[in-house]
């Protein structure tokens, strides 16, 4: 340790002080709202559940155990996997990636057409955009809903036009819940990439054409990897979001296509009323997100070497 | 016949950008042929169209009308990926997530050459270029010097028939362009392949090329090897902008089948090279064609600036005529007049030539 303040020689000592007081605020902003709420709730996934709400301060694994084990209605049965939970999970992770791609095949030639309109036009374009995130995701949500209910206008267009003799049920199916994801989250995908295209080098793509490559070779061996970071940042911002989302789930999907985002929701807001399940049901999610990120982390950084 | 021997035959090309108010007429019934294992420079300010015009050659743009062919075959019909044409772009586009080797590859690759093949072309190539070292670094990790030596490296080894370089050289510092220009060349000879080279330098378009096109405003002014262009210019643009010259008013006396007597400013009279109506005419006189004397056409030296090799004199006539003079240093004591003196001027003969416009 000495060694190394010794080692770096003039700006280090010199500063040392300051840069106490300099980094505070950083630290500040990352413990209030980073490492305190997480830390309690890691804590408060080991404590007893209080009936309705609230915890006991009481050290216990059995919001885990819930979670994760079933042992019968009576709990004297021999423990086996509980498949409740963990079929929410799958399908949570099943949806936010469908979503995903979904946002990503849609967004990508959005984001291409707006990056290449000319500059001036491109604000109206993003503008265009993000007009409809002005209004509060609850109401886009449950506009969504009245418009592919049973007697909704979706339904009764296609009535109307012969292509249907009744209505098709798409509301509180999985299709209501991807198409609730979709156009949530839909701008997180494009703006992102937007900001990679538009810093895009497009005589890289003359380039890929004057030595002989087709227009589908020059996009994934030239742009794709030139645009990379802002497909993954898109893809990152729809997918986390997507895998926690309640509104969606609960207003398009009703009580049979649960996600994470219900479920938790639920522990703390709704009927179920168990804070340490619904913090253990978190914790589960951050670490499948963390896992993630870091095998992404991990791979980026030996594409880089 | 010769029409099949060209490596480029550019006919009757027009190019316009936009419409309406904001139309833009980039090349302007451009017609001209490049010949095989050429290297010919298009040679012009910026907005000249030279670059238009390699663009249309690579297929990145499309000709409004007129056609170019290809040893004999019209290009038209062609997207850039089907044209056995590679070109070294101003700001070298190499790959960024491309090794070198990789960017060297790349074109290989597409034509669907082997692996072995493609590796020793790949080897061939950056030796040409004296990168073999640097086969596994990243774009970035390269000077603007060897990106540039990449970017050439990459577009010569699928072996195209032309090679286009859209100002390869601009971005590279004093010494390094003059350093490319020798290989350039000495490459090009090497491979036998066609060059286009387009370049406002004319430096650079007269130590490098066997013919060079002069452009401006969309139009080729003339065309021909550097010294044709430099001694007997066309007209007024190419005068000027190949070199330095004096352009002067003259009045035309007489006209005889060799060359024609002119009076220039200063009631000289002189035997000028090329052609002209009686009446008035421009005349070329570059500043190495004077010298100052002790006899003759009186001025007055107004400015000396000594350039090293050269020094050169701004001297003013009796009639207000402004003429740059150059005399090489290794005479410079021959030339004793420094501002403010008096001096007289001397015109080498043949040396004036008549401008069309």
């Amino acid at each position: 340790m000495a060694g190394m303040m010794s080692a770096r020689t003039d700006g280090g000592a010199t500063y040392a002080p300051q840069r106490f007081w300099l980094m505070l605020p950083s630290w500040a902003v990352i413990s209030f709202f980073l490492v305190i709420p997480v830390g309690l709730m890691l804590v408060y996934s080991f404590l007893t559940k209080e009936f309705r709400g609230g915890v006991e301060w009481t050290f216990t694994l059995a919001a885990y155990d819930q979670f994760f084990v079933d042992r019968g209605l009576f709990g004297d049965e021999p423990p086996v996997i509980e498949w409740t939970y963990l079929s929410i999970y799958w399908r949570s992770i099943w949806q936010a990636g469908l979503a995903t791609i979904l946002c990503l095949l849609v967004g990508f030639p959005t984001a291409w057409f707006i990056a290449t309109r000319p500059e001036r036009s491109r604000a109206f374009w993003l503008f265009l955009i993000t007009i409809p995130y002005w209004v509060n995701l609850l109401i886009r949500t449950v506009s969504m809903k009245f418009l592919i209910r049973d007697t909704g206008p979706v339904n009764e267009w296609l009535m109307a036009m012969g292509v249907l003799t009744e209505p098709i049920t798409m509301i509180n199916t999985d299709f209501a819940v991807q198409l609730g994801l979709f156009y949530s989250y839909l701008p997180f995908m494009v703006l992102p990439i937007y900001a990679s295209v538009e810093r895009y080098n497009f005589a890289l793509s003359e380039a890929a054409a004057d030595l002989y490559a087709s227009r589908w070779t020059t996009l994934w061996l030239v742009v794709v990897p030139a645009v990379r970071p802002g497909i993954i940042a898109g893809c990152i911002l729809v997918f986390v979001p997507s895998l926690g989302a309640f509104l969606a789930p609960d207003l398009l999907g009703g009580a049979k296509n649960w996600m994470i985002g219900s479920l938790i929701e639920d522990q703390f807001k709704g009927a179920a009323g168990n804070w340490p399940f619904g913090a253990a049901a978190a914790m589960v999610l951050l670490t499948m997100v963390l896992l993630v990120l870091i095998f992404y982390a991990r791979n980026q950084a030996r594409g880089a070497r | 016949m010769t029409k099949d021997t060209a490596a480029l035959d550019v006919v009757g090309v027009d190019k316009v950008f936009g419409s309406g108010p904001g139309i833009v007429q980039a090349l302007d019934n451009v017609s001209f042929e490049i010949r095989d294992n050429e290297f010919f420079t298009l040679l012009g300010p910026s907005g000249c169209g030279k670059t238009t015009l390699l663009r249309l050659m690579a297929g990145f743009e499309q000709v409004t009308s007129g056609n170019i062919f290809l040893y004999g075959e019209p290009l038209e019909a062609l997207p850039p990926n089907k044209r056995p044409i590679n070109t070294v772009f101003q700001n070298y586009a190499l790959f960024p997530h491309l090794t070198v080797a990789d960017n060297v590859a790349f074109g290989l690759r597409m034509l669907g050459q082997n692996r072995s093949d493609a590796e020793a072309r790949v080897a061939d190539m950056l030796r040409l270029v004296q990168l073999e070292a640097m086969a596994g670094r990243k774009p970035n990790q390269l000077s603007g010097g060897q990106q540039q030596r990449v970017a050439l490296a990459r577009a010569l080894a699928p072996a195209p028939k032309v090679l286009l370089l859209d100002e390869p050289l601009s971005a590279l510092d004093l010494k390094l362009r003059q350093q490319m220009r020798i290989e350039l060349k000495q490459i090009q000879r090497e491979t036998g392949i066609t060059f286009v080279f387009v370049t406002h330098d004319q430096e650079e378009a007269l130590t490098m090329s066997d013919r060079i096109a002069v452009m401006s405003a969309g139009r080729l002014q003339q065309i021909g090897r550097a010294e044709e262009i430099y001694e007997a210019p066309r007209n007024r643009f190419v005068a000027d902008f190949i070199g330095e010259t004096n352009l002067l008013e003259a009045d035309v006396i007489s006209n005889n089948g060799a060359g024609t007597r002119v009076r220039i400013a200063g009631g000289l009279e002189i035997e000028a090279s090329g052609q002209a109506e009686p009446g008035r005419a421009h005349v070329s006189i570059r500043p190495e064609r004077f010298s100052l004397v002790e006899q003759g056409l009186p001025c007055t030296v107004e400015q000396m600036v000594y350039l090293g090799t050269d020094t050169q004199h701004l001297v003013r006539l009796s009639d207000g005529t402004l003429i740059t003079v150059r005399t090489q240093n290794a005479h410079a004591a021959q030339v004793p007049f420094g501002p403010g003196d008096r001096a007289a001027l001397h015109v080498d003969p043949g040396a004036a030539r008549i401008l069309a416009d």
